[in-house]
Formats: C-alpha cells, sequence, structure tokens
C-alpha cells in the first residue's frame, strides 16, 4: 500500500451532502447572484502577551510554571463561570478522594439557559529552522519519544494561537439540535521566551514565520473571526449516563480492543502495556465529557469515572500558563518526557483547559517547557445566541 | 453544453451559473469533507460556488472543464481555514480507529486495517505538513486530478506539483518511521 492509498483509507469517501445542505449552499448562491454581500465582525477583545520564563520541578511532581503576563497581569478576557453556593475550599488527602469530592460540586451545578456557549484559545509551538520554514515538532506528530536532541536547523520557536468560539442549542422540535454559530479566529503568533524572540531577530525579524508560502505562514497580527456559521449535529450528548459504572462502559464500550491495530500501533510507539494504554484512553475520554455540553450529573459521573482510573495524580493550587489557578488533574508513567496537564476548576469543576509540558529536555528544550495549551475561555449555559454577523 | 460555455452565458445571465453548481456540488463537498470534516465542508463548499461566481467572469474560456478551477478555489478556502484543518486531522490522529465496511473485500479490508494501524501518525503526519504540500497530495489523493490539473486548479507550474507531491510522500513515509502497516495483523478482536 503506498501514502496515497493510505491517505484515502485515513479520510474515507464522505457521504453526499444532505438535502438541506444542498438547498441552503444553493439559496447562498442565488443571494449572491442578486447583489453583494458585506461581512461586519465584532471589534476583537483584548488580549495578553504570553512570556512563559519559568520551568517544570525536578519529577515532574508539580505543575510550577511561572507565567509573566504583560501588561497588566490579569488577562482582560477572563469570564469565569460561577456556580452560586459552592466552596472553593473543596480539600482531600488523595486524588481519588479529591475528585469524587470534585464530582459532588459539578452535580450540582444547573442548566440555566437555551445555549451551550464555549470560546477556547489553543497554542502550539511551533520550531522555526533555518530558511524561516517550519520544521516538525514531535508533540504535533504523535511521537510518544521524541529525541532531546535539537532538530538540524533548529533556530528558534513561536506559540501559534487560535481561538474557537461555538454555541451549540439541544435539540428541541424540528431542531436536531447542534451549533447555532461561532467563530473561528487566527489570534497570531508570540514567542514563548525571550531568546527565541532575540534568534528571531538574528534570523532578520521576518514579519511572517514559517514561511513556505508568503500567505499560509503566520503572522504577528490577529486575523479576522470569521463566521463558522450553523451545523446540526448533536452526538450522543443526550446518551450519556448520569450512573458512574454506566458512564464508565459508555466509554470503554467505544475504545480500542486489545489486538486491535490501534492499540497494536499504541503499543509499539509509547512502549506501554494495552492496559496502561486503556486507561490512558479511558481518562481521555472521561476528561472530554467534562468538555462537553452535557448535563452536570453526567459531569459527576465523569469525575466519578477519573476516581477509577489507575494512576491518576492531583494537584490544587496551581497555575496553568495563562495564568488561571486551579487544580491539575493528569496521568503520568514512569519515563514520560511530556505530561498533558489538566486543569479545572475546583468550585464548580469545569475544565480550565490543558498544559502540554515537557518533563524532560525534547528537541533541545528544556524540562518546563510549554508545547501546547488549550484554555477554555468561557463555557456555560446561556440564554444569549451567539452574534451573528450582519451581511 | 460545456462548463465554459455555461460560465459564459452566466456573464450575462447569472441564473446560468446555477447549472454549475448543480453539476460539482456534491463532488466538491465531499472533497471538502474528507479535509476538514463533513460539518465545516457544509459552510465551505456553499463558499466555493459563491467565490466562483464571483470570479466568472474572470474563467479561462479555453478549459472547457470547470472541475479544477473549482477544486482550485475550494484548496484556496481551505488553506484559510489552516488551524480548523489542522485541528481536524490531530482529532483524528487521536481517534483514528479501523472500522471494516460491510462489503469489504480483503484486500480492501487490509488496506482499511493497515491504514487504521498507521492512523494516528498519519494523521498527526497530515496535520504538520506544509500547507503547499498538503494540497498537492490530496489534490492528487482525494479529487484525483491529474498532475497538469493540479497545476491549473492551484496557478503552480508542473514541475512544481511533482517536487510538492514527492516532499510530501517523503514526508508522510518520514512520519510513518519504522511502523510498515502491512505488518499488523488483523484485530483478535475490539
Amino acid at each position: 500500500m503506498d501514502e496515497l492509498t493510505l491517505v484515502r483509507e485515513l479520510l474515507p469517501d464522505a457521504a453526499p451532502p444532505t438535502g438541506p445542505v444542498v438547498a441552503a449552499a444553493r439559496n447562498r448562491l442565488d443571494t449572491s447572484m442578486h447583489g453583494p454581500r458585506r461581512p461586519h465582525w465584532r471589534p476583537r477583545r483584548g488580549r495578553p502577551v504570553l512570556l512563559v520564563t519559568g520551568v517544570l520541578a525536578a519529577g515532574a511532581a508539580a505543575a510550577l510554571l511561572t507565567v509573566t503576563l504583560l501588561p497588566g497581569g490579569q488577562p482582560a478576557y477572563r469570564a469565569h463561570r460561577k456556580a452560586p453556593g459552592l466552596a472553593r475550599s473543596l480539600t482531600a488527602t488523595g486524588a481519588r478522594q479529591y475528585l469524587l469530592a470534585m464530582a459532588g460540586a459539578a452535580g450540582q451545578a444547573k442548566v440555566t439557559g437555551r445555549y451551550w456557549c464555549s470560546v477556547v484559545r489553543q497554542g502550539s509551538r511551533e520550531i522555526i529552522g533555518a530558511g524561516n520554514k517550519e520544521l516538525t515538532a514531535p508533540w504535533l506528530n504523535g511521537v510518544a519519544h521524541p529525541s532531546a536532541a535539537r532538530p538540524a536547523g533548529y533556530q528558534y520557536s513561536v506559540i501559534e494561537r487560535s481561538q474557537g468560539e461555538d454555541c451549540l442549542e439541544p435539540p428541541h422540535g424540528s431542531w436536531p439540535g447542534g451549533t447555532v454559530g461561532g467563530y473561528d479566529q487566527s489570534l497570531g503568533i508570540q514567542f514563548p521566551t525571550a531568546a527565541d524572540r532575540a534568534a528571531w531577530q538574528r534570523d532578520g525579524s521576518p514579519t511572517r514565520v514559517g514561511a513556505w508560502y508568503a500567505d499560509q505562514s503566520d503572522s504577528f497580527n490577529p486575523g479576522p473571526r470569521v463566521w463558522t456559521g450553523q451545523k446540526p449535529g448533536w452526538g450522543s450528548y443526550a446518551s450519556l449516563s448520569a450512573d458512574p459504572a454506566r458512564l464508565k462502559a459508555q466509554l470503554s464500550a467505544q475504545l480500542p480492543g486489545p489486538g486491535s491495530p490501534v492499540a497494536k500501533w499504541a503499543e509499539h510507539s509509547t512502549g506501554e502495556s494495552y492496559s496502561e494504554i486503556r486507561n490512558d484512553m479511558l481518562f481521555s475520554a472521561a476528561v472530554e465529557v467534562l468538555r462537553d455540553p452535557v448535563r452536570s450529573a453526567v459531569q459527576a459521573a465523569a469525575y466519578r469515572v477519573l476516581a477509577t482510573v489507575p494512576g491518576v495524580q492531583v494537584k490544587p493550587g496551581v497555575r496553568d500558563v495563562t495564568g488561571q489557578a486551579g487544580t491539575a488533574v493528569w496521568l503520568s508513567h514512569p519515563g514520560d518526557q511530556m505530561v498533558d496537564y489538566q486543569f479545572i476548576d475546583p468550585a464548580n469543576g469545569y475544565l480550565l483547559g490543558d498544559d502540554l509540558i515537557a518533563v524532560t529536555t525534547v528537541s533541545g528544550l528544556p524540562p518546563g517547557s510549554l508545547l501546547t495549551y488549550n484554555e477554555e475561555v468561557s463555557s456555560g449555559w446561556t440564554n444569549t445566541p451567539p452574534d451573528k454577523p450582519a451581511h | 453544453m460545456s462548463d465554459a460555455t455555461v460560465i459564459e452565458k452566466s456573464w450575462a445571465d447569472p441564473e446560468q451559473f446555477g447549472a454549475i453548481f448543480d453539476r460539482y456540488f456534491s463532488q466538491i463537498h465531499r472533497y471538502l469533507a474528507r479535509r476538514v470534516g463533513s460539518k465545516l465542508a457544509d459552510d465551505l463548499a456553499a463558499d466555493v460556488f459563491v467565490a466562483a461566481f464571483a470570479q466568472r467572469t474572470r474563467y479561462d474560456l479555453d478549459q472547457d472543464c470547470a472541475r479544477p478551477w473549482l477544486y482550485g478555489i475550494a484548496t484556496n478556502l481551505v488553506g484559510a481555514q489552516r488551524r480548523r484543518e489542522q485541528r481536524y486531522y490531530r482529532a483524528l490522529a487521536r481517534t483514528a480507529a479501523a472500522t471494516a465496511a460491510p462489503g469489504d473485500d480483503e484486500d480492501r479490508l487490509t488496506d482499511r486495517l493497515s491504514a487504521a494501524a498507521a492512523g494516528p501518525a498519519l494523521a498527526a503526519a497530515l496535520a504538520t505538513l506544509p500547507p503547499g504540500d498538503r494540497d498537492v497530495l490530496l489534490l492528487v489523493a482525494l479529487a484525483e486530478l491529474s498532475y497538469p490539473e493540479v497545476a491549473a486548479a492551484i496557478g503552480i507550474p508542473y514541475g512544481t506539483v511533482c517536487s510538492r507531491l514527492s516532499r510530501a510522500r517523503r514526508h508522510v513515509r518520514g512520519a510513518l518511521g519504522d511502523i510498515n502497516p502491512m505488518q499488523v495483523k488483523e484485530p483478535t478482536d475490539g
């Protein structure tokens, strides 16, 4: 089998567009035939300048990243969700007890709106080589055990950032449920350290970075907020159980079985046993539930599932790379070179985001280096629909 | 009536352009769905024909078939959604799994299992492929355009198509490392 066949099999032929999709597209074309449309965007909100200056403590026992936010310290975009009446002082002596306590907090939140709206910011470290070209970053390429050595030609790193906004509405009447609207936006690139900025300056201070093509490279400037439109599709959100044992069974049923090609590939690439890989996948599946527009009782059940995963670790009172205070939850294994820390809000059990951090030297980057992050800027139920651009 | 004739008629009679939509919307949508997922494809496919309509007076009437032109527009629109496309592939890298479809013959099943075994690395490789190389690879692999059609679609020389495709295939092979999908056995369960 050659690469082209592999690509075709990975991205199998899709079903034809449905009648409503064709009709909507045809309607847009018809509209465009009768006069131009003028997009209108809401003004952008302020953005912090991020400069990671710290390192991770030896042994990766705790996420001790020190973050400097310039200017102003506190990001301007914080839109923290509140769960009235829930104490912030939940404590426990161990990870399991802590997660069971979080189940109690998460289960008390109420659905208070018609739409589930979320704003997520993402960042990925890209490495730039000679000639201003982007090099393959192991952490973006599914490599479990990357080399400690710098890739040939390595010059400096940048953090490429973007933001996604989505509002979903559950099914009702003839509406099948799904996204009622949202935006996508590039936030531009930033330097993770002053040393990276200096290396960029030595490289001639290119205004666009990673330039395979002038129009495809990364810019320092944010791009426009692009309306992503309505997309019906509610998935399995409604069918997830609030009973922890049933939820665990539902999530486990979706995992690849022992001997399956995916499991074999994971065993090969990570060197872990199937039971360890299954633990990892169950942990990830339960965390995804925390991210989804499910009932709070289902989120509570997800915490109870997390409490059953062997090796889960918890550390309250830490900050993520964007400065959010919360509790870190993660799985670690002997020999890990990178750890993906999930951050939760102890007040209400909401997911704050996750940071993928190098815990050994990776591609020449020292321990503690940020590799990728997701920041859940805001998410929750609201009665306010997305602000659709006027045409 | 050739596409070129339809498009020329649409210069004076815009409604004629509907025939281009009717001929190609489904295949453009399917190409986009394979690249970025069906949800985003719904919007992008509509965008392709709105953009094509706006550009119809610049269409090269010597080209009877509008297919490469439309794929070129679709590819450019995907380029504007580069981060979404990368996120889609990274999501695939986390979830790629084997699914044998009813009616698969043995070769087809082997192909599916091989792609599934290599899936996470392959999807991650697509996510990190330089955009221009990825465009060429996917226009050949998914849209099944010929090299000259790819050159016409995205406005690059024929030789550049060859070099980008060669580089993309090397990148994919490199990302698969020492995994040989052909050595992965069929699952015993799951």
